[in-house]
């Protein structure tokens, strides 16, 4: 059953796509900027195209230049479509900031628990909303 | 956010639109951290990526740049700059193919004079500390993740994690919003790292050793700030350093403590503030192990390529590294590259360590930054294929970089230097 969960938001753009979770931060170094896949060795991403995907993970982690690594992936088409953070950190605010990814944050650990990979999620940052469509419900 | 009236001068344009869209992206940083006010820095380090990096990246550099700068004629504190991607003065020591030098120097040459223009000090290093020196409490503004936990935690400075480009809004406006590590109740410890007593007494821990402690701590610690106790108290500058740039790459909140080391850990009481951890994490061998085992991807005996200085090398590993060489030749077959900053490569100079490591066929370079950049995007123009570096920062970046064309092993200084001797990763043992 489709439900709605309040947080707080960064960004403008409202947008759509599958839930991807990660217990593990991710880091825009490791994004295969061709074709998205996720490239950190050892990470349970490792080898997972995460483009287009609605991110769910601790936050953005690795090198101060990881905004530019993102805006790139936007620019080539491999970048995810929004995040969900548990946490929030300067370089994922800074990041969804200049690539224009809209995150959310401050969400319920329960509601996070909760919402499956593959789960549709809209993301609406300016007021902080994720609708949850649970994927057997999808069409 | 509170606003001061200059403060809402500058929001409404009257300084120039560049300031405006600084202090805006500052004011959206600060209002998602519930900073309630801006607090003047003293100082600023910056990356130019577009004279740092090639392609994509450099052209994304080019338009945050141009989206703060319009209109601003200098910047607002004493401010530094990172490595840039080639040094031209090197070129030919470094052998360069001449068409690729022409084309990294057009694309330098915008931003440097644009840089400069604004009064930026050409440090061109990821040492700067070299350059400005920080007091234990001063606010700034640093960038590069290996900057901003050496600035924090072994300086004793205060510098948010800054990325680039809030940096250069931070140096533009010259201020930060007040929230994270600019806060000292924030700045505590919040879990206890216990190196195991066979790893420290056993053995004399290298700069890669230090270097997989970290980087496997760092990923541990989702944003928390790590004690370590049971790292020795003589812990070296470039130890430090090869640290902080690990710590930062695992995940870092942008500070760690080190008991009896670090300027806010005198003691473990001091470094947790009075609390107790809230969690206690052991570290040994088999830790060490998967760290250098994250950082090794290449598989192959032969290598073509040696890089040590990321960060930068201090005095100590220039000395270190030229008494390895002294009298003996680098393989044919193989580029070796020590990078440092220039204030480093002129003392090493005058004390003839240069001369030495030049002697056997090594190369000292300056004012660039080695492997994630320069090597990672032209490994065709290169003929790179397998690289032994003791950095981190090169191991874990430049395959993923180079499509996965380049292969790096991870080791010790003293087993790079041999793998340079001999043509094969250490020695030829794989």
């Amino acid at each position: 059953m489709k439900r709605s969960i309040k947080g707080k938001g960064v960004g403008n753009l409202e947008v759509m796509g599958e839930a991807l979770k990660s217990a593990c931060s991710i880091s825009p170094d490791y994004i295969q900027r061709e074709n998205g896949e996720y490239l950190e060795p050892g990470h349970e991403l490792e080898g997972v195209v995460i483009k287009d995907k609605i991110i769910l993970c601790p936050c953005l982690k690795g090198s101060s230049v990881i905004t530019h690594k993102l805006a790139l992936c936007v620019k080539k088409g491999s970048a995810p479509k929004g995040f969900i953070f548990t946490k929030l950190n300067t370089i994922s605010v800074h990041s969804v900031l200049i690539s224009k990814i809209p995150a959310v944050y401050d969400i319920d650990r329960d509601e996070i628990k909760n919402i499956k990979k593959g789960d549709i999620l809209k993301l609406n940052p300016i007021m902080g909303d994720v609708e949850v469509m649970p994927m057997e419900n999808k069409g | 956010m509170i606003l001061t009236e200059e403060e809402e001068r500058v929001l409404k344009g009257h300084r120039g639109p560049g300031r405006r869209r600084a202090l805006e992206f500052l004011i959206k940083t600060g209002e998602a951290f519930e900073a309630k006010r801006f607090i003047p820095i003293s100082y600023a380090h910056l990356i130019i990526e577009e004279a740092q990096k090639f392609g994509g990246e450099a052209d994304i550099g080019e338009e945050i740049t141009a989206l703060f700068t319009e209109g601003v004629d200098s910047f607002a504190v004493p401010t530094t700059l990172n490595p840039l991607l080639l040094n031209l003065s090197v070129k030919e020591k470094a052998k360069i193919p001449e068409d690729l030098a022409e084309k990294i120097a057009i694309q330098m040459a915008k931003p440097i004079s644009l840089y400069k223009g604004l009064g930026a000090i050409p440090a061109y290093s990821c040492t700067p500390y070299y350059f400005h020196p920080l007091r234990v409490g001063e606010h700034v503004a640093v960038t590069e993740g290996e900057v901003v936990l050496y600035t924090n935690s072994v300086l004793g400075a205060r510098s948010h994690y800054e990325s680039v480009p809030s940096a250069l809004a931070a140096a533009i406006v010259g201020r930060v919003p007040e929230f994270g590590l600019h806060q000292t109740k924030n700045r505590r410890g919040q879990v206890l790292v216990k190196t195991s007593r066979d790893l420290i007494k056993a053995t004399q821990l290298s700069y890669a050793d230090y270097g997989a402690l970290a980087l496997w701590v760092g990923e541990k610690m989702e944003g928390k700030i790590a004690v370590w106790d049971g790292l020795p108290k003589e812990m070296t500058e470039a130890e430090l350093k090869y640290f902080s740039m690990a710590h930062c790459l695992g995940g870092s909140p942008g500070m760690f403590h080190i008991v009896g080391v670090t300027p806010e850990a005198m003691t473990k009481e001091t470094a947790f503030g009075g609390r107790k951890p809230e969690q206690t994490i052991e570290i040994g061998r088999d830790e060490l192990k998967e760290a250098y085992q994250k950082c090794t991807s290449a598989s192959v005996c032969e290598i073509d390529t040696v890089l040590i200085g990321c960060p930068h090398c201090t005095l100590e590993e220039i000395k270190k590294i030229s008494f390895l060489l002294e009298g003996k030749r680098v393989d044919s077959s193989v580029r070796l590259w020590i990078v440092t900053n220039r204030l480093v490569k002129d003392l090493a100079s005058r004390m003839g360590y240069i001369e030495k490591i030049e002697a056997a066929g090594g190369a000292v370079l300056w004012d660039m930054c080695i492997g994630s950049s320069l090597l990672a995007h032209s490994a065709s123009l290169f003929d790179v294929k397998t690289v032994v570096t003791n950095s981190t920062c090169p191991a874990l970046f430049i395959p993923p970089l180079s499509l996965g064309n380049i292969g790096v092993y991870y080791l010790p200084l003293e087993k790079c230097i041999g793998s340079a001797l001999t043509g094969s990763v250490d020695g030829g043992v794989c």
